[in-house]
């Protein structure tokens, strides 16, 4: 995939450009707004990583000239300023989405990896210990080997492999199974299935935590 | 800039206190003045004609019916003498009940009736092309069979040297007076607000950092009362300033040891040899950047609160049970990473207060991290909504050794960090939380009785209702 990097601190531009060259990426970066403008004008890029605090032409400028040219490449804007005010004219300018510095490495690349995903519209594989969900397949595979899991236990997975690391809401996940199925759910039909899922993929090196009163997290498990 | 002569849309207060005062009293003394000319005009008026009708009298005493007709019976020198006016001469005549002339002026104007005998009459009336004034009296004359007319006229040119002079020895020396007490007036009033004036240029020529109290004293209750307010408001922000400096400069120290850390660590490493040492010191260097980097956004989040009060923005009905909750699990992880459990409890649910729901996540947000940071590892964060009548409550407990008594008040304060401090932490997490809930009404208590363990921290809102 190629990506611009535009950030003028350059000890932050260089360590962000080093981390996506090392996930596989070409990485081109610019350090001024003009120069943004003119390489995004000259060369499709697959995401663009922008701050917004730039010499010369100021970054939700290069985006908003971006946008009028038709640029459509998904933006992770990446800025100190963080007021609700700030994050609203980010995404009217045409942002897709915003961290806030400093930020953990690994929260940028998860949110460039997202980007990309959306931008190719490629299908969503998550892999977590030693299971791997293939959602556009709709098929579960637990150390390569395929899982059978009814519609509501798969809805319940994929819901929190979506979001490894997260608290999943009980309100969500009660959601998302009661789209599989004519019967409502039954007041304690979550606890079951957690239990289920549970027994399924013992073994498989992710835990399905229980966060009591807010829901359910899914993690990989170490050791 | 000079007050007195900016133009502005504003009408001046000297100018409208002028014009409040003077307007009606000139329109007061027009009136008056109108009503002692009408007065005084008449009185005269009446004076003229009770002078005409006597003139007319004394002719009428004087008319004998002869057998050659009739006549005055007056010497020409006498009727002369009657007849004077300074600058003027009045006319006589006498005629017929029937109009017609006897003696005297022919072309005198005659009354539309002969007056009833004995009544003198005043009329106006044309004679030789000029306004007059006729008295006309019936007698019946001693000897006569028929009464006749004697007429008395006068044009008007007495009455009115004399109206003028009422005019000019009456009525100009009061219009002078009414123009001298204007004058008073515009001078004392324009003494009177000078002070306000030299109020306000004092306070525009102040620059933004000179907040002592003002020079200018007016010596009026009101103007002086004005300065005292402005006193009192600058005095205020004065204090308010001050702590925001001070603030500032705290802010900037507490962030110079991470820093220093951070710098001494990298120069350390930078001696080194051996990749152990060198990973070690660069864990070490990231966790002063982390610490720095909460310091910066407790910061940050400090100024907002400020921020917050000055812009009043409206607080809005929501759940605090929703708010805490959705919070709550966005911090979970970070609390399990830290082998700390974390969990959250609402027996019911809305609990919907009147707050703003940034701030109420940053409370939760700022207690669930405090609490994490001080429980050790193996321990539990519990955060509860309730609602008792019209009271929500938000609980954020921790099994961590608790706080001291005689420190329970000082947690609060900015940058305080207790004798059992947590590295990493930048003593704001309390402030902040303090500092919303003020904004937002509600209050904060620690509860918390070493050596037992545990802390909570409870956040009262009024107001609570159980459906929005």
């Amino acid at each position: 995939m190629r990506i611009l990097v535009v950030e003028d601190d350059p000890t932050l531009c260089d360590v962000i450009a080093r981390t996506l060259r090392d996930a596989g990426h070409a990485v081109d970066v610019a350090t001024e707004g003009d120069k943004a403008d003119a390489m995004l004008a000259l060369d499709p890029y697959d995401a663009v990583v922008l701050d917004l605090n730039l010499p010369g032409m100021d970054g939700l400028e290069v985006l908003a000239r971006a946008r009028r040219r038709g640029v459509a490449a998904p933006v992770l804007v990446i800025t100190a300023r963080d007021t609700l005010d700030d994050r609203i004219r980010g995404l009217d300018a045409g942002s897709d989405d915003y961290l806030v510095k400093p930020f953990d490495l690994r929260e940028l690349e998860a949110r460039v990896r997202a980007l990309l995903r959306r931008g190719t519209g490629a299908a969503a594989r998550v892999e977590i210990g030693s299971v791997l969900l293939d959602t556009a397949a709709r098929r579960v595979f637990v150390g390569g080997e395929p899982l059978a899991l009814p519609p509501r236990e798969f809805a319940l997975l994929e819901a929190l492999m979506l979001q490894p690391g997260k608290v999943v809401s009980k309100a969500k996940l009660a959601t998302q199974l009661s789209a599989w199925g004519d019967e409502p759910l039954a007041p304690n039909a979550l606890e079951v299935f957690v239990h289920r899922l549970r027994k399924k993929l013992e073994h498989a090196g992710l835990e399905i935590r229980t966060m009591r009163g807010m829901g359910y997290m899914i993690e990989r498990q170490d050791g | 800039m000079a007050f007195s002569r900016t133009r502005s849309d504003r009408a001046s207060l000297r100018r409208i206190l002028l014009a409040r005062v003077l307007l009606p009293l000139v329109a007061i003394w027009l009136i008056g003045a109108g009503f002692t000319f009408l007065s005084t005009r008449k009185t005269m008026t009446a004076a003229f004609d009770h002078d005409l009708v006597d003139t007319a009298l004394a002719l009428a005493s004087r008319v004998r019916s002869t057998g050659s007709g009739t006549e005055i019976d007056l010497s020409s020198r006498a009727l002369e003498l009657l007849l004077y006016r300074k600058d003027e001469k009045l006319h006589y005549g006498i005629f017929r009940t029937d109009a017609r002339p006897v003696a005297g002026e022919p072309t005198l104007p005659l009354p539309a009736e002969p007056p009833p005998l004995d009544q003198p009459r005043v009329y106006d009336a044309r004679f030789r092309g000029v306004p007059a004034r006729v008295a006309a009296v019936t007698i019946l004359p001693a000897g006569a069979e028929e009464p006749v007319m004697v007429l008395a006229a006068e044009t008007l040119h007495l009455r009115h040297a004399a109206e003028r002079e009422i005019v000019v020895y009456a009525l100009l020396p009061q219009l002078a007076l009414l123009l001298v007490l204007a004058f008073l007036l515009r001078e004392s009033i324009s003494k009177s607000l000078a002070p306000l004036n030299r109020l306000s240029t004092e306070i525009a020529s102040r620059s933004a950092d000179d907040l002592r109290p003002l020079v200018e004293d007016p010596p009026s209750l009101e103007s002086h009362r004005i300065k005292v307010s402005v006193d009192d408001l600058m005095g205020r922000l004065d204090t308010s300033l001050g702590a925001q400096k001070a603030f500032v400069g705290d802010a900037a120290h507490q962030l110079r040891t991470p820093l220093a850390g951070l710098k001494a660590t990298g120069e350390y490493a930078l001696r080194q040899s051996d990749p152990v040492a060198w990973r070690t010191a660069i864990e070490r260097m990231l966790a002063s950047a982390e610490t720095s980097a909460h310091l910066v956004n407790q910061l940050l989040a400090l100024a907002q609160a400020d921020g917050v009060t000055a812009q009043r923005r409206p607080a809005v009905a929501c759940d605090l049970v929703e708010l805490a909750r959705d919070r709550t699990m966005e911090l979970a992880p970070a609390a399990l990473r830290r082998g700390v459990d974390v969990e959250f409890e609402a027996e019911v649910e809305p609990v919907v207060i009147r707050a703003m729901p940034a701030l109420v996540a940053e409370i939760v947000a700022n207690l669930v991290d405090n609490a994490a940071r001080y429980t050790p590892a193996g321990g539990r964060v519990t955060v509860a909504v309730s609602r008792t009548d019209h009271t929500a409550e938000l609980r954020v407990s921790d099994t961590g050794p608790g706080i001291a008594e005689d420190e329970q008040a000082r947690v609060f304060d900015r940058f305080y960090r207790g004798r059992d401090a947590a590295p990493g932490g930048s003593g704001l997490g309390l402030a902040i939380v303090r500092a919303y809930a003020r904004v937002m009404g509600a209050t904060v208590a620690i509860e918390s009785a070493p050596p037992r363990p545990g802390t909570t921290v409870v956040v009262r809102f009024a107001g609570a209702r159980s459906a929005a």
